[in-house]
């Protein structure tokens, strides 16, 4: 544990997306730092996903669920059974259903994910996950292909587009 | 439009709390409200945030007890902008330190409200409905679960 705490603080001390929204600091992020300047929210939402997102078993526990969030600095992780993903589970679950002095040993994911989260495909457009996220609330979205999960996008990287896409005008 | 005052922008009450609140009474604030940002108050001043994040961050794992007072592990120093400023501005200042979450001031230094990346992103949605594909104006306001 005290291991996984100084590799923690190293990795707030370097990096400079800390306390960020959005994305998680290990991410391979898709787009080179110049690329937003030119991005219209026609592109494909793929370009804007985590390729290879943070994901856990639904019988595993908050506790497990809380350390790999901060492990992958994401607010979010994909639960697959198997292949299936069967549901998201978020910082707001752990909020929602661990007491501040647990650890959520005691609660498993599949009892506070949210089933069947919404989903987009890879070609969706970058506005239509933007209206998926203010319609339905949510600040991720699985990017799954012929029902397979092939990244996350998070609303940060969401609105940053936009953001970028009205200052070029 | 962009050049609106960012509090026109306000959709949801802000939450307050004392900076000595313990957190065994602010956790039940973030889910009874339905919020993730709780703004941490020294008196009428606005001194940090303390979101689902920090919870995630520096709550659960350390051995944190419900007895501790809030501004141990709030967000802090905060980002705030005057409730006069203009949306552009404050999109510029929320996508440049990556935040969320915005409290707004007003010239007395008194807390004014809260505005979330989400509030932007509905405003753009509905000022520029072509570039979110299929969204009606009137659409976008539909409330919904606050989670995932």
């Amino acid at each position: 544990m005290v291991d996984q705490t100084r590799e923690y603080e190293a990795r707030q001390e370097s990096d400079p997306w800390e306390d960020s929204d959005w994305i998680p600091a290990n991410a391979e992020v898709l787009l080179p730092d110049n690329a937003l300047k030119h991005l219209m929210l026609e592109t494909p939402i793929a370009e804007l996903a985590i390729a290879d997102p943070p994901r856990i078993a639904p019988h595993a526990t908050m506790q497990e669920a809380i350390f790999a969030m901060r492990q992958h600095n994401t607010r979010a992780l994909l639960v697959l059974e198997g292949d299936d993903l069967i549901g998201i589970v978020t910082e707001r679950d752990a909020v929602l259903h661990v007491e501040p002095g647990e650890t959520g040993e005691a609660v498993r994911v599949r009892e506070v994910m949210t089933p069947s989260p919404v989903t987009v495909r890879p070609d969706d457009p970058v506005g239509q996950a933007a209206q998926m996220m203010c319609l339905d609330g949510v600040h991720h979205l699985p990017v799954v292909d012929d029902d397979r999960v092939v990244g996350l996008v998070a609303q940060g990287r969401v609105f940053h587009a936009m953001i970028s896409e009205l200052r070029d005008e | 439009m962009l050049d609106t005052p960012i509090s026109a922008l306000i959709r949801r009450k802000v939450v307050p709390v004392q900076k000595e609140t313990p957190l065994s009474e602010a956790f039940p604030l973030l889910r009874e409200r339905g919020v993730r940002c709780l703004c941490v108050m020294d008196g009428q001043r606005v001194v940090g945030v303390f979101t689902d994040r920090d919870a995630v961050e520096k709550v659960y794992h350390s051995g944190i007890s419900g007895d501790t007072p809030i501004e141990t592990v709030m967000d802090a120093p905060v980002v705030t902008v005057d409730s006069d400023t203009a949306i552009s501005e404050a999109f510029e200042v929320m996508d440049k330190n990556l935040l969320r979450n915005l409290p707004l001031v007003g010239p007395d230094g008194r807390l004014r409200g809260l505005i979330r990346s989400r509030d932007l992103m509905e405003y753009v949605a509905q000022l520029r409905p072509e570039l979110v594909l299929n969204a009606p104006p009137e659409a976008t306001a539909a409330p919904s679960r606050e989670g995932a």
